[in-house]
């Protein structure tokens, strides 16, 4: 039996392997870690430092000032580190940090040569890329205070160091996600060494025949291809039972089935509905408020609301397939919301309503909009999440435009992005009710509509993917 | 928008009549001119080699896809799956379905009863038997994902099985079973159609086109004849 080589000879017959691969020109990772770096560097400096200024002198920075000193604040703050700490950990299971090549794993990660040393340079581009985004993200949100006036020299080194330490924190996790994919040994790992050499191959295959499903089912825009390859299997709950019972309620109880066999995607959602529900019901009380918090909120309540509505995902899946169900295609859609919109709303009514009333103590007297059109503003957008649920899910197959190498990505990306942009700019529209004073109850009104209008949208585009397969 | 409304099929399924339906893409033909003439509650096999187009003739008939040239009519209705009475009558398989991830095998079934206004007191027997009856009856609490190939398909077939329809329209329901279970769905089929059901079968098992077959329809074989009788008694 061979005996197993020392570091020397590992270090050795990798540097063979990887001339054989890439030649004398190296593998190209630290060209390419630069050029990343670069890219950010500039878009960051460029776009980040300008929009996070402007984001803070369009405000009251009084209001800012309390805002950012207030409980709230430091909650809201703990639970975005929390919720980044968990997201990467978890994206760490679905998609780990190191992902070679097939053939590089196969080749070489499968080889005798120690499993660190075949790993280290992604492993050392991991974690100075953490470091890099968690400084630039802390230079830009310190440069920007400081440029607005709200902060000093030194709480921009303040926040360059948290950047710094949460984009290492967060690198960590990531591969600790893919770790934790690995049986536990008699140790726990926890330096970066120990932990790449506790990877598995078949899961670093797994991963890497994942990336290249997703890859191409995103280029394609099959995104059912790509939702079932990060989905994990459901096992939970297998002996609770559907009830059968009418057509309606059977398939609103379908929906809180699935609810209850994939909690972790349940709570996930009522979680993002109601963090927006407080920020629209603040955006809209508010008029110190930055009137982007509406588009924030937006974005974040899309993907709540997403990670509820899997039932009309699934309708649009079966679109030109021979119906199974007693009810007509877009009467099924429009059914699968039924469940989503009910427990958005049961989440975000009761937060509006508290948010409303905390704003009513703090500012009696001041000016701002009663806080029943809290309670309007998150009705409305839940009836806008509906209607671009509704679009996102029958978007159909992506135009032909989008595979033309000119204007494909352009294409393509409009394509995936109309519906979050449509989301987005409900999202400003409401937060804009702050500055309507008299107006308000028109405008209301008038975005109520206007998200009815989506929903119809919404069922016309389901209509036209159940046609088009007909063609 | 419809809601949809459970028909209580009696008697015999429809007849099925076919004249001169092709299908072409572009340039590509993707089935020549074709007619054929299902009598009700009769059997008719379709066979023809790789590429002639049987899934295509198939997705006509039930009326998910438009023909370039010709019609369908089922009992004298033109073959178009938006029409509800099309929809009630027509219980089809052409590929997989889409499973919900989150519901077991029984689950599924429960919700095709429910939305055709299946008797809730009933539906747990039914399904179950529905269920047992392709022999996959053990299975009743797993997820899709859970399943053999071959024991997905047979899911399939009791998805297909179980909606209410009184003309079954299967492209190759023997695919990925192995030989005992291609026996049991072929008495399956042969019991519908004596009970009254309309059955058009796109297949290339001997089997199941000896168990079933009141008539067969050859699409052709290409250039060259593939072994076994290269025309059927249907024209087409």
């Amino acid at each position: 039996m061979a005996e197993p080589a020392s570091t020397a000879q590992d270090a050795e017959r990798l540097d063979d392997a990887l001339y054989v691969l890439h030649g004398s020109q190296g593998t190209g990772t630290i060209r390419a870690l630069l050029y990343g770096g670069y890219l950010v560097a500039i878009f960051g400096g460029v776009y980040g430092f300008n929009l996070l200024r402007a984001l803070l002198i369009s405000s009251d920075p009084q209001w800012l000032r309390a805002a950012a000193a207030s409980v709230w604040s430091l909650l809201a703050f703990g639970t975005l580190i929390i919720g980044l700490g968990l997201l990467a950990w978890r994206v760490g299971r679905v998609r780990g940090p190191l992902v070679p090549p097939l053939p590089f794993i196969d080749l070489l990660l499968g080889s005798a040569i120690d499993r660190w040393q075949v790993l280290r340079e992604r492993a050392w581009v991991l974690l100075i890329s953490g470091l890099g985004v968690g400084v630039l993200i802390g230079v830009l949100l310190g440069g920007a205070a400081m440029g607005a006036g709200l902060g000093s020299a030194a709480a921009v080194l303040g926040a360059v160091v948290g950047g710094a330490v949460l984009g290492v924190a967060l690198a960590w996790l990531w591969l600790a996600g893919q770790h934790s994919l690995a049986p536990r040994g008699p140790g726990r790992a926890v330096s970066w060494p120990a932990m790449v050499r506790d990877l598995r191959l078949d899961d670093v295959r797994a991963h890497a025949l994942r990336t290249t499903h997703i890859g191409g089912a995103v280029l394609a825009g099959d995104l059912r291809a790509a939702r079932l390859d990060v989905a994990p299997a459901i096992t939970r709950a297998r002996s609770r039972r559907l009830r059968p019972g009418g057509r309606v309620s059977t398939i609103v109880r379908r929906d809180i089935l699935g609810y209850r066999r994939a909690p972790g995607q349940a709570v996930a959602g009522v979680l993002g509905v109601g963090m927006s529900s407080a920020l629209i019901a603040l955006a809209v009380l508010q008029p110190a408020a930055p009137r982007i918090l509406g588009a924030l909120a937006l974005i974040v309540a899309y993907l709540g609301f997403g990670a509820l509505a899997e039932g009309v995902r699934l309708v649009a899946d079966n679109a030109g397939t021979p119906p199974l169900l007693g009810v007509s295609f877009r009467a099924e859609a429009v059914l699968h919301l039924i469940a989503p919109a009910a427990l958005a709303l049961a989440c975000a009514l009761p937060i509006a309503a508290l948010v409303g009333r905390a704003h009513a103590l703090e500012a009696a007297g001041a000016p701002g909009l009663h806080p029943a059109y809290a309670l309007g503003a998150v009705t409305v957008m839940v009836a806008l999440l509906a209607g671009v649920t509704l679009m996102a899910a029958f978007r159909g197959t992506p135009p032909e435009m989008s595979f033309v190498p000119e204007v494909g990505p352009m294409t393509m990306a409009y394509w995936y992005g109309r519906p979050l942009a449509v989301a987005v700019s409900g999202g400003l529209l409401l937060g804009s009710l702050a500055d309507s004073r008299g107006w308000a109850p028109v405008l209301l009104g008038a975005e109520l509509a206007l998200a009815v209008a989506i929903i119809a949208y919404g069922i016309r585009l389901a209509r036209r993917l159940e046609l088009g397969h007909r063609g | 928008m419809t809601w949809g409304r459970r028909q209580h099929t009696s008697g015999p399924g429809p007849r099925v009549l076919a004249e001169g339906v092709s299908k072409t893409i572009g340039v590509v033909p993707l089935l020549a001119p074709t007619s054929l003439d299902a009598p009700a509650g009769s059997a008719l096999l379709i066979r023809g080699r790789n590429g002639i187009g049987k899934s295509t003739l198939l997705r006509i008939l039930a009326g998910t896809l438009e023909p370039t040239t010709g019609s369908v009519q089922i009992d004298g209705i033109p073959a178009d799956e938006r029409d509800r009475t099309i929809r009630a009558r027509v219980a089809a398989l052409l590929g997989a379905p889409a499973a919900y991830r989150d519901l077991t095998l029984r689950d599924h079934l429960t919700l095709i009863d429910a939305t055709w206004g299946g008797d809730s007191d009933t539906c747990e027997e039914r399904v179950q038997a529905a269920l047992a009856e392709v022999g996959i009856g053990e299975l009743a609490e797993r997820f899709p994902h859970e399943l053999s190939s071959g024991q997905g398909q047979l899911f399939r077939l009791a998805l297909t099985l179980f909606r209410p329809g009184d003309l079954l329209i299967l492209d190759e329901p023997e695919q990925r079973l192995d030989t005992e279970r291609r026996v049991v769905v072929a008495r399956l089929l042969a019991a519908r159609r004596d009970g009254g059901t309309t059955l058009i079968v796109a297949t290339h098992d001997p089997d199941l086109t000896r168990l079933l077959a009141d008539d067969v329809l050859d699409l052709g074989w290409g250039p060259a004849e593939a072994p076994g009788e290269p025309s059927g008694a249907a024209d087409g």
